[in-house]
Order: C-alpha cells, then structure tokens, then sequence
C-alpha cells in the first residue's frame, strides 16, 4: 500500500473516531492530506487543553513514515536536540546499540540544519516530476519562545530559505498572537480546535461505556456528572477520569441488590455524596485514584476536620511560626496594644469590624509584609504561655523553618539577626497550627477573617 | 451568483477536465502563493529591479565592485526582488559557462560570524576545502577567505553576495564580516558586489564608524503597494494562469482565469479586500488567505468560491482570545469577571486573594436568589482554575514564583474589559446571573 493510500485511510479513520471534530480534520486534509502536492509553508493548531491537537496530528502524521518528524518541544528543550531529533526521524535514522546511540548528525546550529535538511531532502528524491512534502512538526510549541527568540522565526523561515517543499506545523494552547516578536515571524495558517460541545463531550464520554453496559443507563449517568462537574471544570480528560472511578460507585446499589437500574433517583441519592468529595478530593489530587477505591463509605460521610494537612511541628516551632504569621499580616503600630504585657486588658480587643470596611482595600489581601527578624522573636516570646525553661536554640528553629520554606528570606544576608523575612503560609494552615497548640490567633489578628 | 455557477457546471461537461489539469493548476498557484516560483510578474517593483540588475550586470560584465542595501517593510517583496534577479541572471550569464557565483546568506540561520565564512566557502562549492577547515580556528577560516577573494584581480569571477536580514549581521562581534566584504568591494580586489535586505531604515546607524565608512551608501528602498488597485494586481496575478502555459486544456485554464476575475468583482469580496488594506498593505497577509480555497480545489469543484474566500478570512481574522474564552468553565469565567471588576476600581496588578474576595462578593449577593451555592467553590478549586488560566497566558503573573505564598502572587490579565464582555455574552452555558454581573458597565 503506498502512503497515499494509508493517508486517506487514516483520515477516514479519525473522522469516526473523533466526533465533534469532523471540520477541524476536514480542514487538515485539505492542507496536508495530498502528500504530492506543495505544501503549505507554515500551519499554526491552537485550542484549550483535552481539544484533541495531539492526538489527531499524531495520528495522521503516523502514516507518513520518514516524511515527517513529530517533536515535543518539552522533550527537546535546546536547539541541539530539536535539531537532531528532527533529523533521524526525517532521515530514518534510528539510534540503536548497533550505531552506539549516535544521531544521524551532529547538529547544534540553524545552519547546520539547513544543511543536513537540504541533504536529506536531495537524497530521497528519486523522481523529479514528483514532489514529495516533508513536515515538521512542533507540539508545545510555546516552549520554542524560551530557548533562543530567533528560533521561532529561523524556523518558519525554512521553508523560504530552502525553497524546499517543506511545512513547519506548530501545536499549542496559546494564541498566535503570543508568538509575534520583532524580527518579523512570517503568519502562518492558523487552525482552531475549539473547546467541545456539551453535546459533543457526551458523544465522546459514552464511548467510554463498558462493554457489558446498556448505553442508555451509562448516558444517564455521565450525563448527571457532566451537570456536577462541568461548572468548575471541562477539561474532556478531567471528566473522563471521574467518570472511570466514580462508576463503580454509582453501580453499587445495584450489585448489593438494593436498587435497580430504573431507580434513578435511589441512585443519584447515593452517588451525591461521592460527587461531592470527588470534587475536594480527586479532583485536586489529594488522594490517588488506588486510595479512592478503596475507601469505604463511611470514610466520605464524616471527613476529619483539615485531613489534607498532615504536618507536624515541634512545639516551640509551632510558635514561632505563629509569631512569624503575625508579624506578617499585623501591622507594626499595632503591636503595643496586641502584644504589651501591661496594657493586659486592652490587648483581647482586636480590631475586627472598624477599618475593614473604611479602607479601600483590605491589606490582608496583599498578603505578608516584610518583618525584622527582632520583632518576630519579641511577639514569640510574648506569646508563648509559660516561660521556656531550660535553652533551646531558637535560631536553628529559625534556620529550619527557612530551608522547610515555611519562612522566606529577604535580601542577601547570611546573619539571622539581621535577617528579614517573610511569612509563607496560608491562614488555614496557620489556623490548624493555632488548634494543635490551643492558642486561639483571632484575638491577636488585627484583621480577623 | 447562483446561474453563473450553473452556466460553469454545464461547461465543464464540454472542458472535460481531468484530475491531472486540477493538480497541475493547484501546483502552479501554490507554487506562486507560497513564493516557490520566480516567475511571477514584479509589479510596483520594476525600477527597484532594474537598478539592482544594471549593478550586478556592470560587475558581471565589467568587474565593478558595488555595496547596496535593499530597504522596505516586511512582505512588500525585497526577497522576491532578488530572488528573479539571481535567475534571470543565472539564465543570461551562467547558462554556458559560470561566469559569475553567489553566495546567499541569512542571518536568522548564519548566527554569528564564524558560520557565515563557513557557509561562505561551502557555497563557493570548495567541498573539499570544506573539510581541512573544519577544526580550524577563526582567524585561519578567515585570512582563508580574503585569500580567495582577494587575490582575484578585475578579471577573475565576480562573486555576489546577498545579505537577508541584514540588521542582525551588525550584531556580530566587531562586525567583522561586514567590514572585510566592505572593505573588499571598495578597494579593487576581486570583483564582488554586497546586497543587503533589512527591513530596518536606520540600519546604516547600526554600522560602526569604520565599516561605515567603507560602505557606499547607495540604498534602494521598496514599498508596499500604497494604491489599493496595486494590492489587488498583485492578489490576482498571483491567482491567474499564465496564457502561455502549453500541455494543459486551455479551456480550462481560460474558465479558471475568468472565474478569478469574477470573484474579485463580488461585493463582499471587496470589502474584505478593503477592510485587510486598511489594517495592513502587506499582500502576503492576503495570499495566506487563498491558500485553503486553492487547496479545496477538486475534480469535482475545479473552480474556487467565493465562500472559501470568506471563511477563509474569518477564520484567520477571528478574536482568537475572545474564542478561546468561549470555551471556559463557568467558574474560570466567575474569575476572569473578578478580574473586571477590579480593573473598573483601576486595580491593575492582584492576587488571587483579590479575586476570589471579590467572586465572594459576587455569590454572597446572589445568595439571596438561591442558586448562589451552585458557582460557589473552594478556594483550592478557585485555585487550580487560575492556575489553567495562567497556563493559557490570559493572565500573567508579575513576580517569580516563590517570593511568597502563591496565593499571593501579583498577576495582571491579558485581556480588555471588552473583550471578557463578548466572551461573557458569547458564552453559550453562562447562567443569567452571571451573565448580568460580567455585561454590567460601570
């Protein structure tokens, strides 16, 4: 079978397997489908993330043998490994232990690879009324940007400066015009994937539906999860990964023998829950799809307060942790009335309501201040309960805290009592800190929140 | 529109057009499209070509050594300029015996001086001297060189040598380069003429005092066409067979040449025309556009639409952020609505403390319709939708990373308060509360 043939077969092939996307392949086999033809000089794919760019390009491009390279700019992140890689693929060349690893060449710069390109060009052609097109192609390539600004341009330029019938195809999630630079890319052809269709994500998702399944049940059910889900995400790949673990759950009732597949609402009673803990849970990635399955029901019924914080802290350091918060999100002029030992009265009050609402914006939300290192260590000892018997080494506390980068360091000193630092945790993890110590942090914040 | 269509069907009975007429008709437009082929017609351009010509015909013919530089905007045709040049030239001189060599150099691909010899000496095809100079340093690959080119007296080989993107040669070190080839064309060594293409007209600023001086100041600038007529000659010379063109049914190609014309006469075809000359007067933006109504070319469709033309060009022309939005979650959309608001209170730089303050904001006031729990997600959740946002680049952040907690990290976003309106109203699974919220003006 030639390649032509196994062209038109495969884009035959993506046509079904690839729904919603009919007009996007359509379009790519205008360009690219006619390997004897002049091609296109450059082609730009861009669209959100789980849109099918790579998957649809790779397929295609898998039956054009030696006539085309696919590289992922993430793999190849200097010119050097670009270009090599480039080569043996459009050469054929395949390190193996026989070759003792080695590329096809020796390539480190844009003019070398011109060179070789030229060469292996020349060498396949065999006749000269037939036209053959090569194709490059660059997935993630907004990576290109990062290793050298005249990459990008050199590359589009190819197929200009070698008056060779060659096309550079881009693969990326971000827009075109993010790729300008001064030195004058030329525009290629821009190609979108827009993001799927409620309908379309369906029509993919019931794809999914095993083997032995009534599809008209699984419909019912990734459609309840697409209504869940599709609000704070609607990634096809995120979706497609809750449907695969959430599944069993739904079906549960049943295999107990407790529901049947007509009771829809029975079903949708006890899947709530997990749909709710999915979100917390799995989509953050909190626990691994293993722990999922194999937690019980009760485990999602009565979540512990704060599991995803699992950290401990010695006792002392716990405090000064505490005591770096403060000093991060008080402000200074405060600290008389907060902290003062004698003024014990005056210092419970702080100030909640007042000048929240009066300043324009609240200063909490500008995050942590910087502090000297002085002032954390008075407020530490301030609010410590009993007095620290015996010595512990405060400052080794203090180092740790900084390489655990619970703490950051500002400037360039090395001494910690000229340091200047900042605090660099959250308020929910400094609230949990303040609990497993019981000491109550609102009444020392100036803000509460 | 409808009848000439038809009128084209019952002809083509009569053409008799084959797939191999189609595919060779897609060839030769393709060919012109993509700036393969020499052969088009320079228009606008010919005094420009001529005054290039007389120069390297005089040291062709009389061993004159010359420098020029070639300004003009980007795609108004310096490239194509020179490239008919060197083959009309070839053909005249070259054709029985080499009478003169050339060497074409970019400075996209030769990056620093050093690779520039190099390519120097490959493409005056001395292969074999090629390989003793490979590990050979700098200095010897050079006084190599001026060797070979200056040696030469008034008779030997003429040698032309074209610079593309000039401007980045000046940035080599101590432009060495540019000072020898300069330095060669002026005192009279062996006959060499220096073109330089740059698009940058204060390029002669660039050069360093001595390799100034050694330059001749002698610059040929090129424009895009400033008339509209010119930017469409050149659209529809591009597009049209040539008449002479044998082994092919002439009928066809008579049709075909017809039918461009008919297009370009189509009122919305004008106005894209229009439109495109008003936002830029380079042609080559233009030709982009006919590429996919060429390729679409069939056996069953042997003529192109003036529909693919269109589609063509919304497509190309589209708000391409604003589609990009379209596709968002509801509550990527909630933030980027948050970020809104903030820029209407002239708070230019945020965290995502701010934003999610004010989606808070957002749903406590809703809350009272009840569907306010529905968007309302945690912080983390919040969290990892901004940090999809980030990866796309519709927000940027402004501080490294690690500097501080990330939640507050300061970020700007890369869109107009307009645009997030469109995507707000374009957005087909956006609840009308939201919708109200990102459409209020302030």
């Amino acid at each position: 079978m030639s390649i032509q043939d196994e062209v038109d077969e495969q884009f035959k092939i993506l046509k079904d397997n690839y729904p919603g996307r009919e007009l996007q392949i359509n379009r790519l086999q205008c360009l690219i489908g006619d390997i004897h033809q002049v091609v296109p000089p450059s082609i730009f794919i861009f669209g959100d993330s789980a849109t099918g760019k790579t998957s649809i390009v790779k397929a295609i491009f898998s039956k054009y043998r030696e006539n085309a390279s696919f590289i992922n700019c993430i793999d190849c992140y200097t010119p050097r490994l670009l270009f090599e890689h480039c080569l043996n693929k459009l050469s054929g060349y395949v390190p193996s232990p026989d070759n003792l690893y080695t590329n096809y060449a020796h390539c480190e710069t844009m003019s070398e690879f011109v060179h070789y390109l030229i060469e292996i060009c020349n060498e396949n052609k065999n006749n000269e009324d037939e036209i053959t097109g090569k194709y490059l192609i660059f997935d993630n390539a907004e990576r290109l940007r990062e290793t050298n600004p005249l990459l990008l341009s050199a590359l589009l330029r190819i197929p200009e400066i070698t008056n060779l019938n060659i096309t550079i195809i881009l693969i990326s999630n971000i827009v075109w015009e993010k790729f300008r630079s001064q030195t004058g890319v030329l525009e290629p052809i821009l190609l979108q994937f827009p993001s799927y269709t409620k309908n379309e994500i369906l029509n993919i998702m019931i794809r999914d539906c095993p083997k032995d399944e009534n599809k008209n049940f699984y419909y019912i059910f990734i459609e309840l999860l697409y209504d869940v889900f599709n609000k704070p995400c609607r990634n096809l790949n995120e979706l497609r990964h809750m449907a695969m673990l959430l599944y069993p759950k739904y079906i549960e009732p049943i295999n107990e023998g407790k529901a049947t597949r007509n009771d829809t609402v029975k079903l949708f009673k006890h899947i709530e829950i997990y749909f709710k803990q999915a979100l917390d849970k799995l989509y953050l990635r909190n626990i691994s799809s293993s722990e999922w399955n194999n937690k019980s029901i009760e485990d999602y019924i009565e979540p512990s307060i704060n599991s995803d914080i699992s950290f401990e802290l010695p006792y002392y350091t716990k405090y000064l942790l505490i005591a770096s918060y403060l000093a991060s999100y008080n402000p200074p002029r405060y600290d008389l009335r907060f902290f003062s030992k004698s003024s014990e009265n005056k210092r419970r009050k702080s100030r909640k309501q007042e000048d929240v609402s009066s300043s324009k914006k609240s200063q909490q939300l500008y995050g942590p201040k910087v502090f000297p290192m002085e002032r954390m260590l008075a407020i530490f000892y301030s609010i410590i309960e009993d007095p620290i018997e015996g010595t512990i080494d405060i400052n080794r506390q203090i180092a740790s805290l900084l390489t655990l980068k619970l703490l950051i360091k500002i400037g360039n000193t090395d001494m910690l009592n000229q340091m200047k630092c900042k605090c660099n945790v959250n308020y929910e993890f400094i609230q949990y800190l303040s609990k497993s110590v019981h000491f109550d942090i609102t009444k020392y914040l100036y803000e509460a929140i | 529109m409808l009848q000439d269509t038809n009128i084209n069907m019952l002809q083509d009975t009569h053409l008799n057009i084959n797939r191999k007429d189609v595919n060779y008709i897609k060839k030769i437009i393709l060919n012109n499209l993509t700036g393969k082929s020499y052969s088009n017609k320079l228009i606008g351009l010919e005094d420009q070509y001529n005054t290039l010509y007389d120069i390297c015909k005089k040291t062709i013919q009389t061993g004159e050594s010359n420098s020029t530089l070639l300004i003009g905007n980007r795609g108004c045709g310096k490239t194509m300029i020179i490239n008919k040049l060197l083959d009309n030239l070839n053909k005249e001189f070259n054709e029985e015996k080499q009478t003169f060599l050339t060497v074409r150099l970019n400075g996209l691909v030769q990056s620093d001086d050093r690779l520039a010899l190099k390519e120097m000496i490959y493409q005056l095809s001395q292969e074999e001297a090629m390989e003793n100079l490979n590990s050979t340093s700098f200095s010897e690959i050079l006084s190599y060189l001026l060797n070979v080119l200056s040696i030469g007296t008034k008779t030997s080989k003429p040698v032309i040598i074209v610079l593309d993107e000039f401007d980045l040669f000046t940035q080599h070190n101590k432009q060495t380069l540019l000072y020898n080839l300069f330095d060669i064309a002026q005192s009279n060594q062996n006959p060499i003429v220096v073109i330089g293409l740059t698009c940058q007209l204060n390029v002669v600023e660039l050069l360093e005092k001595r390799v100034k001086s050694r330059y001749s100041h002698r610059q040929i600038l090129c424009f895009p066409p400033l008339e509209i007529e010119n930017f469409e000659k050149i659209i529809i010379n591009s597009l049209k067979i040539p008449e002479n063109i044998t082994n092919i049914n002439e009928n066809y190609v008579k049709t075909f040449n017809n039918e461009i014309d008919n297009i370009f006469k189509d009122e919305s075809m004008r106005l894209i025309i229009n439109r495109l000359f008003d936002i830029t007067n380079n042609p080559r933006n233009f030709l982009k556009i006919c590429l996919e109504p060429i390729y679409k070319l069939s056996i069953n469709e042997p003529y192109p639409k003036v529909n693919d033309f269109l589609d063509a060009y919304t497509r190309q022309y589209v708000d391409s952020k604003t589609e990009l939005l379209k596709g968002t979650s509801i509550l990527e959309l909630c933030l980027i609505i948050a970020m809104k608001c903030l820029l209407e209170k002239h708070i230019e730089l945020f965290n995502f403390e701010m934003i999610y303050n004010e989606y808070k904001k957002f749903v406590q006031k809703i809350e009272a319709t009840g569907n306010g729990r529905e968007i309302f997600f945690k912080k983390q959740v919040a969290m990892k939708a901004l940090e999809h946002l980030i990866a796309i680049e519709l927000v940027l952040p402004t501080e490294a990373s690690g500097k501080c907690p990330k939640e507050y990290r300061m970020m700007k976003v890369l869109l107009e308060p307009n645009q997030i309106t469109q995507a707000v109203l374009k957005h087909s699974e956006c609840p009308t509360s939201i919708k109200q919220w990102g459409t209020r003006w302030l």
